[in-house]
Protein backbone atom coordinates (compact mmCIF):
# COMPACT_ATOMS: atom_id res chain seq x y z
CA UNK A 1 0.00 0.00 0.00
CA UNK A 2 1.54 3.48 -0.56
CA UNK A 3 2.48 5.89 2.26
CA UNK A 4 0.97 9.34 1.30
CA UNK A 5 2.15 12.72 3.47
CA UNK A 6 -0.30 14.27 5.93
CA UNK A 7 -1.66 17.56 4.15
CA UNK A 8 -1.89 19.21 7.46
CA UNK A 9 1.59 18.87 8.30
CA UNK A 10 2.38 21.08 4.96
CA UNK A 11 -0.66 23.25 5.42
CA UNK A 12 1.52 24.40 8.99
CA UNK A 13 3.28 27.03 7.44
CA UNK A 14 0.26 28.78 5.79
CA UNK A 15 -1.94 28.45 8.60
CA UNK A 16 0.88 30.39 11.04
CA UNK A 17 0.99 32.82 8.37
CA UNK A 18 -2.29 33.21 8.27
CA UNK A 19 -3.27 33.60 11.42
CA UNK A 20 -0.24 36.68 12.12
CA UNK A 21 -2.20 38.15 9.11
CA UNK A 22 -5.83 37.84 10.64
CA UNK A 23 -3.88 39.58 14.31
CA UNK A 24 -2.92 42.49 12.05
CA UNK A 25 -6.05 42.92 10.51
CA UNK A 26 -7.63 42.92 14.47
CA UNK A 27 -5.31 45.39 15.50
CA UNK A 28 -6.41 47.71 12.57
CA UNK A 29 -10.18 47.08 12.83
CA UNK A 30 -11.15 45.82 16.57
CA UNK A 31 -8.57 44.33 18.62
CA UNK A 32 -11.01 42.49 20.83
CA UNK A 33 -11.34 40.00 18.37
CA UNK A 34 -7.77 38.88 19.63
CA UNK A 35 -7.02 37.81 23.53
CA UNK A 36 -3.42 36.96 23.70
CA UNK A 37 -4.69 34.54 26.66
CA UNK A 38 -6.98 32.82 24.64
CA UNK A 39 -4.77 32.54 21.60
CA UNK A 40 -1.96 30.98 23.50
CA UNK A 41 -4.22 28.60 25.07
CA UNK A 42 -5.67 28.13 22.32
CA UNK A 43 -2.62 27.55 19.98
CA UNK A 44 -1.39 25.09 23.23
CA UNK A 45 -4.12 22.72 22.97
CA UNK A 46 -3.64 22.80 18.96
CA UNK A 47 0.12 22.07 19.87
CA UNK A 48 -0.95 19.25 22.78
CA UNK A 49 -3.51 17.52 20.31
CA UNK A 50 -0.43 16.88 17.08
CA UNK A 51 1.55 15.62 20.14
CA UNK A 52 -1.96 13.11 21.57
CA UNK A 53 -2.54 12.71 17.53
CA UNK A 54 1.18 11.19 16.86
CA UNK A 55 1.24 8.82 20.19
CA UNK A 56 -2.15 7.37 19.17
CA UNK A 57 -1.93 7.66 15.12
CA UNK A 58 0.17 4.32 14.69
CA UNK A 59 -2.83 2.60 16.54
CA UNK A 60 -5.46 3.81 14.66
CA UNK A 61 -3.34 3.37 11.33
CA UNK A 62 -3.28 -0.29 12.68
CA UNK A 63 -6.55 -0.70 13.60
CA UNK A 64 -8.01 0.77 10.24
CA UNK A 65 -5.79 -1.82 8.56
CA UNK A 66 -7.11 -4.57 10.47
CA UNK A 67 -10.95 -3.38 9.70
CA UNK A 68 -9.87 -2.94 5.60
CA UNK A 69 -8.67 -6.48 5.46
CA UNK A 70 -12.46 -7.37 5.38
CA UNK A 71 -13.29 -4.99 2.88
CA UNK A 72 -16.53 -5.20 0.73
CA UNK A 73 -14.16 -4.03 -2.36
CA UNK A 74 -11.26 -3.87 -4.11
CA UNK A 75 -10.36 0.15 -4.64
CA UNK A 76 -7.65 0.74 -6.86
CA UNK A 77 -5.59 4.11 -6.51
CA UNK A 78 -7.37 6.55 -9.39
CA UNK A 79 -8.06 10.08 -8.53
CA UNK A 80 -12.25 9.23 -8.64
CA UNK A 81 -12.15 7.42 -5.93
CA UNK A 82 -9.77 9.31 -4.35
CA UNK A 83 -12.52 12.20 -5.02
CA UNK A 84 -15.66 9.33 -3.79
CA UNK A 85 -13.48 9.13 -0.54
CA UNK A 86 -13.19 12.51 0.27
CA UNK A 87 -17.35 13.14 -0.51
CA UNK A 88 -17.21 9.53 2.03
CA UNK A 89 -15.40 10.90 4.50
CA UNK A 90 -16.93 14.14 4.71
CA UNK A 91 -20.00 12.47 5.43
CA UNK A 92 -18.91 10.28 8.27
CA UNK A 93 -17.32 13.36 9.70
CA UNK A 94 -21.01 14.75 9.59
CA UNK A 95 -22.23 11.53 11.61
CA UNK A 96 -18.97 11.72 13.96
CA UNK A 97 -19.75 16.05 14.04
CA UNK A 98 -22.98 15.54 15.07
CA UNK A 99 -22.65 12.59 17.23
CA UNK A 100 -20.23 15.21 19.18
CA UNK A 101 -22.58 17.41 20.06
CA UNK A 102 -25.06 15.22 21.00
CA UNK A 103 -23.56 12.23 22.95
CA UNK A 104 -21.92 13.97 25.87
CA UNK A 105 -19.28 11.31 25.84
CA UNK A 106 -17.93 12.34 22.42
CA UNK A 107 -18.90 15.90 23.55
CA UNK A 108 -16.40 15.99 26.14
CA UNK A 109 -13.34 15.47 23.47
CA UNK A 110 -14.61 18.16 21.20
CA UNK A 111 -16.14 20.96 24.01
CA UNK A 112 -12.47 21.85 23.85
CA UNK A 113 -12.95 23.37 20.35
CA UNK A 114 -15.91 25.33 21.40
CA UNK A 115 -14.55 26.16 24.61
CA UNK A 116 -13.27 29.76 23.33
CA UNK A 117 -15.06 32.84 23.13
CA UNK A 118 -13.34 34.43 20.30
CA UNK A 119 -13.95 33.10 16.51
CA UNK A 120 -10.79 33.68 15.05
CA UNK A 121 -8.03 31.51 13.04
CA UNK A 122 -6.34 30.40 16.09
CA UNK A 123 -10.29 28.88 17.38
CA UNK A 124 -9.15 26.65 14.54
CA UNK A 125 -6.35 25.03 16.10
CA UNK A 126 -7.98 24.76 19.50
CA UNK A 127 -8.44 20.95 19.04
CA UNK A 128 -8.48 18.29 21.87
CA UNK A 129 -6.04 15.86 23.40
CA UNK A 130 -8.78 12.93 24.03
CA UNK A 131 -9.47 12.35 20.50
CA UNK A 132 -8.41 8.61 20.47
CA UNK A 133 -9.91 8.15 23.74
CA UNK A 134 -13.29 9.40 23.01
CA UNK A 135 -13.03 6.92 19.95
CA UNK A 136 -13.60 9.34 17.53
CA UNK A 137 -12.04 7.43 14.98
CA UNK A 138 -14.72 5.12 14.69
CA UNK A 139 -16.56 6.69 12.53
CA UNK A 140 -14.88 6.52 9.61
CA UNK A 141 -14.20 2.50 10.09
CA UNK A 142 -16.96 1.67 7.51
CA UNK A 143 -15.22 3.33 4.78
CA UNK A 144 -12.36 0.61 5.36
CA UNK A 145 -14.96 -1.68 5.80
CA UNK A 146 -16.53 -0.48 2.19
CA UNK A 147 -12.39 -0.99 0.61
CA UNK A 148 -10.97 3.06 0.59
CA UNK A 149 -7.54 2.03 1.59
CA UNK A 150 -6.74 3.41 4.87
CA UNK A 151 -3.56 5.49 3.69
CA UNK A 152 -6.00 6.75 0.67
CA UNK A 153 -8.88 7.88 3.48
CA UNK A 154 -6.33 9.68 5.85
CA UNK A 155 -4.94 11.50 3.62
CA UNK A 156 -8.42 13.17 2.29
CA UNK A 157 -9.27 13.07 6.15
CA UNK A 158 -6.18 15.47 6.14
CA UNK A 159 -7.38 17.68 3.13
CA UNK A 160 -11.02 17.83 5.16
CA UNK A 161 -9.31 18.63 7.96
CA UNK A 162 -6.87 21.40 6.04
CA UNK A 163 -10.26 23.29 4.98
CA UNK A 164 -11.74 23.67 8.05
CA UNK A 165 -8.89 26.20 9.05
CA UNK A 166 -10.05 29.02 7.16
CA UNK A 167 -13.40 28.85 7.72
CA UNK A 168 -13.06 30.02 11.25
CA UNK A 169 -13.05 33.41 10.74
CA UNK A 170 -15.22 36.85 10.97
CA UNK A 171 -12.75 38.55 8.76
CA UNK A 172 -15.17 36.86 5.88
CA UNK A 173 -18.29 38.12 5.52
CA UNK A 174 -20.50 35.85 3.10
CA UNK A 175 -18.81 34.45 0.01
CA UNK A 176 -20.88 33.60 -3.55
CA UNK A 177 -24.17 32.48 -3.00
CA UNK A 178 -23.36 29.19 -5.08
CA UNK A 179 -20.87 28.64 -2.94
CA UNK A 180 -22.82 29.28 0.14
CA UNK A 181 -25.36 26.88 -1.29
CA UNK A 182 -23.03 23.67 -1.19
CA UNK A 183 -20.04 24.56 0.45
CA UNK A 184 -19.07 25.26 4.35
CA UNK A 185 -17.97 28.57 4.63
CA UNK A 186 -17.18 31.01 7.64
CA UNK A 187 -20.91 32.75 7.77
CA UNK A 188 -22.16 28.81 7.91
CA UNK A 189 -19.64 28.05 10.58
CA UNK A 190 -19.88 30.90 12.96
CA UNK A 191 -23.83 29.54 13.46
CA UNK A 192 -22.02 26.24 14.48
CA UNK A 193 -19.55 28.06 17.24
CA UNK A 194 -23.10 30.37 18.45
CA UNK A 195 -24.60 29.59 21.88
CA UNK A 196 -27.65 31.65 20.54
CA UNK A 197 -30.53 29.72 21.51
CA UNK A 198 -31.41 29.79 17.33
CA UNK A 199 -27.88 28.62 16.70
CA UNK A 200 -27.37 25.73 18.93
CA UNK A 201 -26.82 22.41 17.39
CA UNK A 202 -26.47 23.36 13.99
CA UNK A 203 -24.28 22.94 10.68
CA UNK A 204 -22.52 20.21 11.78
CA UNK A 205 -20.77 20.17 7.91
CA UNK A 206 -17.04 19.62 7.47
CA UNK A 207 -16.31 20.86 4.13
CA UNK A 208 -20.04 20.54 1.65
CA UNK A 209 -22.73 22.15 3.95
CA UNK A 210 -25.25 20.50 1.32
CA UNK A 211 -25.30 17.45 4.67
CA UNK A 212 -26.80 20.07 6.91
CA UNK A 213 -28.97 21.07 4.05
CA UNK A 214 -30.21 17.42 3.29
CA UNK A 215 -30.32 16.47 7.53
CA UNK A 216 -32.15 18.72 8.81
CA UNK A 217 -30.33 20.88 10.86
CA UNK A 218 -29.09 23.74 8.38
CA UNK A 219 -29.51 27.04 9.90
CA UNK A 220 -28.17 30.19 8.07
CA UNK A 221 -26.76 33.23 9.91
CA UNK A 222 -28.70 36.54 10.26
CA UNK A 223 -27.74 40.08 10.44
CA UNK A 224 -30.51 40.71 13.13
CA UNK A 225 -29.34 37.33 15.42
CA UNK A 226 -25.22 38.22 15.65
CA UNK A 227 -23.33 35.06 16.45
CA UNK A 228 -22.07 34.89 20.13
CA UNK A 229 -19.45 32.91 20.47
CA UNK A 230 -18.72 29.83 23.53
CA UNK A 231 -20.12 27.17 25.20
CA UNK A 232 -23.31 26.99 27.45
CA UNK A 233 -21.54 27.44 30.36
CA UNK A 234 -18.22 29.68 29.41
CA UNK A 235 -15.18 28.04 31.54
CA UNK A 236 -13.73 31.67 33.04
CA UNK A 237 -10.49 30.24 33.09
CA UNK A 238 -6.86 30.05 31.09
CA UNK A 239 -6.17 26.81 32.72
CA UNK A 240 -4.51 24.63 29.97
CA UNK A 241 -5.47 21.22 31.68
CA UNK A 242 -9.14 22.58 32.94
CA UNK A 243 -9.71 23.55 29.21
CA UNK A 244 -8.59 19.60 28.01
CA UNK A 245 -10.64 17.30 30.22
CA UNK A 246 -12.86 19.59 32.26
CA UNK A 247 -15.82 18.05 30.71
CA UNK A 248 -14.45 14.25 31.37
CA UNK A 249 -14.23 15.87 34.93
CA UNK A 250 -17.95 16.46 34.84
CA UNK A 251 -18.85 13.66 33.56
CA UNK A 252 -16.64 11.37 36.35
CA UNK A 253 -18.53 13.35 38.85
CA UNK A 254 -21.89 12.63 37.70
CA UNK A 255 -21.60 9.11 37.32
CA UNK A 256 -20.35 9.14 40.64
CA UNK A 257 -23.15 11.04 42.12
CA UNK A 258 -25.51 9.47 40.21
CA UNK A 259 -28.72 7.85 42.04
CA UNK A 260 -28.43 4.22 39.85
CA UNK A 261 -27.04 2.69 36.82
CA UNK A 262 -30.30 4.67 34.29
CA UNK A 263 -28.70 7.49 35.10
CA UNK A 264 -24.95 6.94 35.13
CA UNK A 265 -25.24 6.24 31.81
CA UNK A 266 -27.34 8.87 30.71
CA UNK A 267 -24.57 11.36 31.82
CA UNK A 268 -22.55 9.30 29.44
CA UNK A 269 -24.57 8.66 26.06
CA UNK A 270 -27.11 11.32 26.39
CA UNK A 271 -26.96 15.05 25.38
CA UNK A 272 -24.96 17.66 26.76
CA UNK A 273 -26.77 19.39 29.64
CA UNK A 274 -28.94 16.17 30.46
CA UNK A 275 -29.65 15.41 33.94
CA UNK A 276 -31.36 12.32 35.42
CA UNK A 277 -33.82 15.07 37.49
CA UNK A 278 -33.99 17.65 34.77
CA UNK A 279 -32.47 20.59 36.70
CA UNK A 280 -29.94 21.48 34.17
CA UNK A 281 -30.51 22.69 30.57
CA UNK A 282 -30.11 21.38 27.35
CA UNK A 283 -30.19 22.78 23.28
CA UNK A 284 -33.85 22.06 23.22
CA UNK A 285 -34.80 23.52 26.40
CA UNK A 286 -32.87 26.47 26.12
CA UNK A 287 -34.23 26.94 22.62
CA UNK A 288 -37.32 26.19 23.79
CA UNK A 289 -37.47 29.23 26.77
CA UNK A 290 -36.11 31.29 23.89
CA UNK A 291 -39.10 30.37 22.02
CA UNK A 292 -41.58 30.67 24.56
CA UNK A 293 -40.00 34.45 25.48
CA UNK A 294 -40.38 35.20 21.80
CA UNK A 295 -43.82 34.48 21.72
CA UNK A 296 -44.35 36.53 25.26
CA UNK A 297 -42.37 39.86 23.91
CA UNK A 298 -44.22 39.34 20.43
CA UNK A 299 -47.37 39.16 22.00
CA UNK A 300 -46.85 42.21 24.18
CA UNK A 301 -45.50 44.43 21.44
CA UNK A 302 -48.53 43.40 19.50
CA UNK A 303 -50.54 45.97 18.47
CA UNK A 304 -54.35 45.56 19.08
CA UNK A 305 -56.20 44.74 16.45
CA UNK A 306 -57.52 47.61 13.86
CA UNK A 307 -61.40 47.39 14.08
CA UNK A 308 -62.61 46.24 11.09
CA UNK A 309 -63.96 48.59 8.18
CA UNK A 310 -65.87 47.38 5.33
CA UNK A 311 -64.18 47.22 2.10
CA UNK A 312 -60.28 46.95 3.72
CA UNK A 313 -58.18 44.58 2.00
CA UNK A 314 -58.16 41.29 3.86
CA UNK A 315 -54.45 41.30 4.18
CA UNK A 316 -51.90 43.73 3.60
CA UNK A 317 -49.63 43.59 0.21
CA UNK B 1 12.90 12.81 13.37
CA UNK B 2 10.44 14.68 11.26
CA UNK B 3 8.08 14.50 14.26
CA UNK B 4 10.64 16.21 16.11
CA UNK B 5 11.50 18.85 13.37
CA UNK B 6 7.47 18.91 13.50
CA UNK B 7 7.10 19.73 17.62
CA UNK B 8 9.90 22.08 17.34
CA UNK B 9 8.23 24.43 14.59
CA UNK B 10 4.91 24.22 16.07
CA UNK B 11 6.03 24.94 19.44
CA UNK B 12 7.96 27.61 18.06
CA UNK B 13 5.05 28.77 15.87
CA UNK B 14 2.75 28.98 19.24
CA UNK B 15 5.32 31.21 21.08
CA UNK B 16 5.94 33.58 18.09
CA UNK B 17 1.94 34.22 17.82
CA UNK B 18 1.68 34.51 21.30
CA UNK B 19 4.20 36.98 20.85
CA UNK B 20 2.44 38.60 18.02
CA UNK B 21 -0.61 39.07 20.02
CA UNK B 22 1.08 40.76 22.96
CA UNK B 23 2.93 42.97 20.34
CA UNK B 24 0.25 44.28 18.74
CA UNK B 25 -1.43 45.02 22.31
CA UNK B 26 -4.66 42.97 21.36
CA UNK B 27 -7.08 42.55 23.64
CA UNK B 28 -8.53 44.64 25.55
CA UNK B 29 -12.08 45.57 26.80
CA UNK B 30 -14.45 45.96 30.23
CA UNK B 31 -17.89 45.84 30.64
CA UNK B 32 -18.74 49.91 30.34
CA UNK B 33 -22.03 49.86 31.91
CA UNK B 34 -25.20 48.58 33.48
CA UNK B 35 -26.74 47.93 30.48
CA UNK B 36 -23.78 45.78 28.47
CA UNK B 37 -24.12 43.67 32.27
CA UNK B 38 -28.15 43.26 31.65
CA UNK B 39 -27.41 42.42 28.28
CA UNK B 40 -24.67 39.41 28.80
CA UNK B 41 -26.29 38.00 31.96
CA UNK B 42 -29.00 37.17 29.88
CA UNK B 43 -27.92 36.39 26.49
CA UNK B 44 -25.58 33.89 28.11
CA UNK B 45 -27.62 32.45 31.23
CA UNK B 46 -30.85 30.59 29.71
CA UNK B 47 -33.93 31.84 30.89
CA UNK B 48 -32.79 34.67 33.11
CA UNK B 49 -34.17 38.21 32.93
CA UNK B 50 -32.70 40.62 34.75
CA UNK B 51 -33.78 43.19 37.04
CA UNK B 52 -31.19 45.64 37.32
CA UNK B 53 -27.13 45.56 37.88
CA UNK B 54 -24.17 46.79 39.76
CA UNK B 55 -20.77 47.01 37.63
CA UNK B 56 -17.82 47.10 39.29
CA UNK B 57 -15.63 50.52 39.15
CA UNK B 58 -12.83 48.98 37.29
CA UNK B 59 -15.30 47.20 34.71
CA UNK B 60 -13.84 44.02 35.44
CA UNK B 61 -16.95 42.25 37.34
CA UNK B 62 -20.68 43.03 37.51
CA UNK B 63 -23.47 41.64 39.87
CA UNK B 64 -26.91 41.22 37.86
CA UNK B 65 -29.82 41.15 40.11
CA UNK B 66 -33.21 38.50 38.20
CA UNK B 67 -36.60 39.15 38.70
CA UNK B 68 -36.11 35.46 40.16
CA UNK B 69 -34.30 36.48 42.96
CA UNK B 70 -31.20 34.95 41.46
CA UNK B 71 -27.92 36.81 40.79
CA UNK B 72 -25.87 36.80 38.15
CA UNK B 73 -22.06 37.18 38.51
CA UNK B 74 -20.21 38.36 35.31
CA UNK B 75 -16.71 38.79 35.29
CA UNK B 76 -14.28 39.64 32.40
CA UNK B 77 -12.63 36.51 30.78
CA UNK B 78 -9.59 38.18 28.54
CA UNK B 79 -11.79 40.42 26.00
CA UNK B 80 -15.28 38.36 26.86
CA UNK B 81 -17.56 37.81 29.65
CA UNK B 82 -17.98 35.22 31.60
CA UNK B 83 -21.17 34.24 33.45
CA UNK B 84 -22.35 32.50 36.02
CA UNK B 85 -26.04 31.80 37.50
CA UNK B 86 -26.30 31.98 41.12
CA UNK B 87 -29.41 31.30 43.47
CA UNK B 88 -27.68 31.91 46.93
CA UNK B 89 -24.78 33.90 46.43
CA UNK B 90 -21.83 33.65 49.15
CA UNK B 91 -21.06 37.89 49.39
CA UNK B 92 -17.59 38.82 51.28
CA UNK B 93 -17.98 42.86 51.84
CA UNK B 94 -14.21 43.81 51.66
CA UNK B 95 -12.23 47.39 51.34
CA UNK B 96 -12.61 46.82 47.82
CA UNK B 97 -16.02 45.83 46.98
CA UNK B 98 -18.00 42.91 46.58
CA UNK B 99 -16.27 39.64 47.15
CA UNK B 100 -18.62 36.94 45.46
CA UNK B 101 -17.62 33.33 45.38
CA UNK B 102 -18.89 31.45 42.28
CA UNK B 103 -18.71 27.88 43.96
CA UNK B 104 -16.33 26.80 41.45
CA UNK B 105 -12.55 26.78 41.64
CA UNK B 106 -12.02 27.63 38.08
CA UNK B 107 -14.02 30.48 38.34
CA UNK B 108 -13.04 31.56 41.22
CA UNK B 109 -14.35 34.29 43.20
CA UNK B 110 -15.14 36.95 41.69
CA UNK B 111 -14.14 40.76 42.96
CA UNK B 112 -16.85 43.27 42.55
CA UNK B 113 -14.93 46.53 42.54
CA UNK B 114 -16.59 49.77 44.21
CA UNK B 115 -19.97 47.68 44.95
CA UNK B 116 -22.15 47.36 48.22
CA UNK B 117 -21.35 51.02 49.09
CA UNK B 118 -24.84 52.23 48.15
Amino acid sequence: MPSLPNPVNFAIPVFVLLVAAEMVVAWAKDRRRYCPRDTLTSLALGFGSTVAGVLSGGIVFAMATWVWQYRLFDIAWAWYWFLLAFVLDDLAYYVFHRSAHRVRWFWASHVVHHSSQHYNLSTALRQTWTGFFSLGFLFRLPLFLIGFPPAMVFFVAGLNLVYQFWIHTEVIGRMPRWFEAVMNTPSHHRVHHATNPRYLDRNYAGVLIVWDRLFGTFEPERDDDRPRYGIVKNLGSFNLLWAAFHEWVGIARDVWTAPGWRARLGYIVKPPGWSHDGSRDTSETIRARWQARQQRQGAATKPPPAPERTGAPSKAA
Amino acid sequence: MSQLLLFAGSLAAVLGLALVARLLRLGGGAIAAEAEAIREAEDQLAGFEAAGAQVGSDGRAALVRGRDGSVALLKLHGTRVAARRLVSPEVRRTGAGLLVASGERAFGDVLVRGAGDD
